[in-house]
């Protein structure tokens, strides 16, 4: 690497005195640095007094290598002679010195000579910062090296600090005591967090991509990957601030590390992906900056690779699925009376696009079942896979826990989910409220009970999670649900989920977030997954609420899927192959 | 011709009643919504006003407090000013009226009771589902039960009318001999579906199994008319628990076997050890059945 060289060019030679007593002086200059010669010490100037002595373009400079040199006790030494040719013996008009130390300044210098004052020499000095030579600015960094957890980074102005990059793939951000410690920092040095600890509000109408650094990276036709539809990796995290990042910022750069993956099963091979966008190279092998965006190409297991400079600074794992559907029936069932679901149809249509933008992380997407066949009464709305049913007060108000529900049996046709939305179901206890929603029957996954990951970084940076300084990750193993199905020879292949009126008036918006919120949940249920928190039924403990498999946690806190748990639901029987 | 002015008024009533039919055949909200829309809606301040009222004569001790309130409770405008229809159409646990019912359930008073009680006989007050939802939960804490409160559990119990489940969790939480009879007889209604009663039985009945008096009411239900798959859903209801009984988000869990009285205890014992001898049961349920006898011998 080559960015730690100086080039120092001497530009002119200002004339006091020509120290001829007739006429012009005839100069000729003697430039060593570090003791070896610099331009042409036989050429001869003509001097004048008061007026400058331009030297030519790319004869009077140097490059030095200084890479691993300990500039305080070893400084570049500078030296320039300036003599007068004459007839009979050249007249020496003395020497100036430089002695160039660690706090390598840029920019134009000169030296004047002592003696007489007859000359005073003009130099520049510049530094090599991203293969370029120029003056950077002092706090520019132009040595970077690894070290356990951060990277040691050595400004232009010569200052030492450590810096540390962070993507984690939870978003929202859990508090810093669930993740892999930092090394400490001087105040100084203060970080740069530009993404929340809290959620976001996804709306129907924002991209399928919203929601950033997803654990799987859909694989997409090149004519098909924008801005739109490609997966969004972000960094979350840096220090120090002064190194002012920038979203296509040269300094970062990205590449694509196709990985064995940690679990054979399931037919994963070497994944393969491409940025697109801006600052990525024609080939999509590469980008820059601190945002960048992927598809993918070959369905596996890659990691990105962030590089300052040249040095490793950050890494993001992931996997490259094709966006696998779920075909779905929504069923709206209407009692006597007030016995009715909020929700008309306009609006579970924006709940499933909700949905659909959470389960885009995980590569899953929620799409209408197109089959026209109907039953238990069933009518079509103006929207497709949206049904209207009449039923009897039982049905939709109050509906039992603990037996099976008849709503998420209504309609349903084999291996399509059924979402029934209903008035109320009973809560779990006296005068607290009913749940939001509840999973109800599905069948058991195709990875059987348990499903495992050991890749690195670990599966929502579960510690020891390989982000340094925390060492190298374990396997990770979440427990499945098992099947619930009621009678699989009545009910065969029976998937389904009811949606209560709890969530709220469906017209306002925020609830409109906490019903495609409890889908996207309830769907993961349906999928396999367990709860997910600290002691929680999945077997993992991390994170603390971010998650949306979380039993409890609101809808503008839970936001995230991770890995494992996209291996999981991509085996579900009720994704489509 | 004296009748005249009757037939009249009869065929006036039966115009105004063609008129209050639906327009049109499909049609999913009540013409009341329209009539309960157009009036107008009071403050929030006005709203809290009249429920700390509300609160402050369901706290009190005195009788003709308690006269006062009934007599709010009664009134239809009170009830609409308290709570909005905004907020009928969400959760009853919402309304401003919950908690009312709530203090006066606690109120240990004997007109406190009697108030509770007299709402059971005032239909006007529960046609409001919401109302009824409200009044059968306050009810629970009405013990022992009074005829009128196991009559109104009754009819809010019917099979498919939306309110079973939760009048029959007011039922078992009450515990008293006569709401646990109610109980018996809605376990014995051949009309009420038997996925409904296995959902009391894993909701309600798992969330008491310590209480003596439903033990007492389970032993004579398995000697009973339940069918034989019921049955044995009641001995794994009382000896075992899974939590794969319950959707995942909605998990209910059964009291600590550890804070059962010794009575109820030696009831348990009782029916474990007639399921044993009397009852065709699965190896895994006698494991789980023989395993519950011996820690209650345990603890004796």
């Amino acid at each position: 690497m080559d960015y730690e060289k100086i080039k120092l060019t001497f530009t002119k030679v200002h004339v006091y005195r020509d120290a001829d007593d007739d006429g012009s002086g005839n100069w000729y200059f003697i430039a060593k640095v570090d003791g070896l010669p610099v331009g042409d010490h036989n050429q001869i100037f003509n001097a004048e007094e008061g007026r400058s002595i331009p030297l030519p373009e790319g004869q009077w400079e140097t490059t030095i290598n200084v890479r691993g040199r300990e500039l305080n006790s070893n400084p570049v030494i500078v030296r320039f002679q300036v003599k007068d040719s004459d007839f009979i013996s050249d007249e020496d008009l003395g020497t100036t010195e430089r002695r160039l130390f660690m706090d390598m300044r840029q920019g134009y210098f000169d030296t004047r000579t002592d003696r007489n004052r007859y000359f005073r020499v003009h130099y520049k000095v510049e530094l090599m910062v991203m293969g370029q030579f120029g003056f950077h600015p002092p706090d520019a960094v132009f040595a970077t090296r690894q070290h356990f957890g951060s990277l040691s980074c050595t400004t232009v102005s010569g200052t030492s600090f450590m810096a540390r990059m962070e993507i984690c793939p939870i978003l929202p951000i859990p508090a810093d005591a669930s993740l892999p410690p930092r090394p400490r920092i001087a105040d100084h040095l203060r970080a740069r967090n530009i993404i929340r600890h809290d959620g976001i509000e996804v709306t129907p109408n924002d991209p399928i991509n919203v929601i950033s650094n997803p654990s799987a990276i859909p694989i997409l036709d090149p004519a098909d990957a924008n801005a739109n539809t490609a997966a969004r990796i972000e960094f979350t995290y840096y220090h120090p601030r002064t190194l002012h990042f920038t979203d296509d910022d040269p300094r970062l750069e990205w590449s694509i590390d196709p990985i064995q993956p940690s679990v054979p099963a399931g037919g994963l091979v070497r994944g393969d992906a491409r940025f697109l966008g801006p600052g990525s190279t024609p080939d999509g092998r590469n980008s820059r900056g601190t945002r960048v965006l992927v598809y993918g190409t070959a369905e596996g297991e890659i990691r990105l690779e962030m590089r300052f400079q040249g040095t490793l600074f950050a890494t993001y794992r992931a996997l490259v699925l094709p966006v696998r559907q779920i075909r779905y029936r929504a069923n709206i069932l209407n009692g006597p009376g007030s016995s009715q679901p909020r929700s008309r149809p306009g609006h579970v249509r924006d709940h499933i696009a909700i949905a659909n933008r959470f389960l885009r992380q995980m590569a899953i997407e929620l799409v209408p079942d197109n089959d026209a066949t109907v039953s238990n009464g069933a009518r079509p709305t103006e929207f497709p896979g949206i049904f209207r049913i009449i039923v009897s007060r039982g049905v939709t108000r109050e509906i039992p826990l603990g037996g099976w529900t008849r709503a998420i049996k209504l309609n349903y046709r084999e291996g399509v989910l059924n979402i029934a939305y209903v008035h109320s179901a009973r809560p779990t206890r006296r005068g607290r409220s009913g749940p939001l929603g509840a999973a109800d029957s599905w069948l058991a996954n195709g990875a059987g009970d348990r499903i495992r990951d050991t890749g690195k970084p670990s599966t929502s940076w579960i510690r020891p999670s390989g982000i340094p300084p925390d060492g190298d990750p374990v396997e990770q193993v979440m427990i499945l649900l098992d099947a619930r199905e009621e009678d699989p020879a009545r009910f065969p292949r029976l998937f389904g989920m009811y949606i209560t009126n709890q969530s709220g008036d469906p017209d306002f918006p925020g609830n409109q977030l906490t019903y495609g919120s409890t889908i996207a949940h309830e769907l993961g249920h349906v999928l396999n997954l367990n709860h997910r928190e600290a002691g929680g039924l999945d077997g993992l403990n991390n994170p603390p609420n971010q998650n949306i498999m979380h039993p409890d946690e609101g809808a503008d806190l839970a936001q995230d899927f991770d890995i494992i748990q996209t291996r999981a639901v991509h085996q579900s029987r009720l994704v489509q192959p | 011709m004296r009748y005249l002015p009757l037939i009249l008024l009869l065929m006036g009533l039966s115009l105004l009643q063609t008129r209050t039919q639906p327009q049109a055949a499909w049609s999913f909200y009540p013409k009341t919504k329209e009539v309960r829309m157009a009036q107008t809606e009071p403050s929030k301040e006005e709203q809290r006003a009249l429920a700390t009222e509300a609160l402050a004569l369901a706290k009190s001790f005195r009788p003709e407090d308690h006269s006062l309130l009934l007599q709010k409770l009664k009134s239809e405008e009170f009830l609409k000013k308290l709570d909005s229809e905004k907020a009928y159409e969400g959760s009853s646990n919402r309304l401003r009226l919950r908690y009312i019912l709530q203090i006066l359930s606690k109120n240990p008073s004997p007109s406190a009771r009697s108030t509770l009680v007299a709402l059971t006989q005032t239909p006007d007050f529960y046609k409001e589902s919401a109302r009824a939802d409200l009044l059968i939960d306050a009810c629970a804490e009405v013990r022992p039960a009074p005829p009128e409160v196991i009559k109104f559990w009754n009819d809010h119990s019917q099979p498919d009318d939306g309110f079973t489940h939760l009048t029959i969790d007011a039922v078992v939480e009450n515990g008293s001999e006569p709401a646990i009879a109610l109980l018996e007889k809605k376990m014995a209604d051949m009309k009420h579906d038997e996925e409904d009663k296995l959902s009391w039985m894993r909701s309600s009945i798992l969330t008491h199994r310590n209480d003596l008096v439903l033990l007492q009411a389970c032993e004579r239900m398995l000697g009973g008319s339940l069918s034989e798959d019921l049955r044995l859903s009641l001995v794994e209801v009382l000896f075992d628990y899974r939590p794969e009984w319950f959707p995942p988000s909605v998990v209910l869990k059964p009291p600590d076997r550890g804070q059962a009285s010794p009575q109820a205890l030696a009831q348990l014992r009782k029916i474990g050890e007639f399921a044993l001898n009397k009852m065709n049961l699965k190896e895994d349920l006698r494991k789980k059945v023989e395993k519950t006898l011996e820690e209650i011998k345990e603890k004796r």
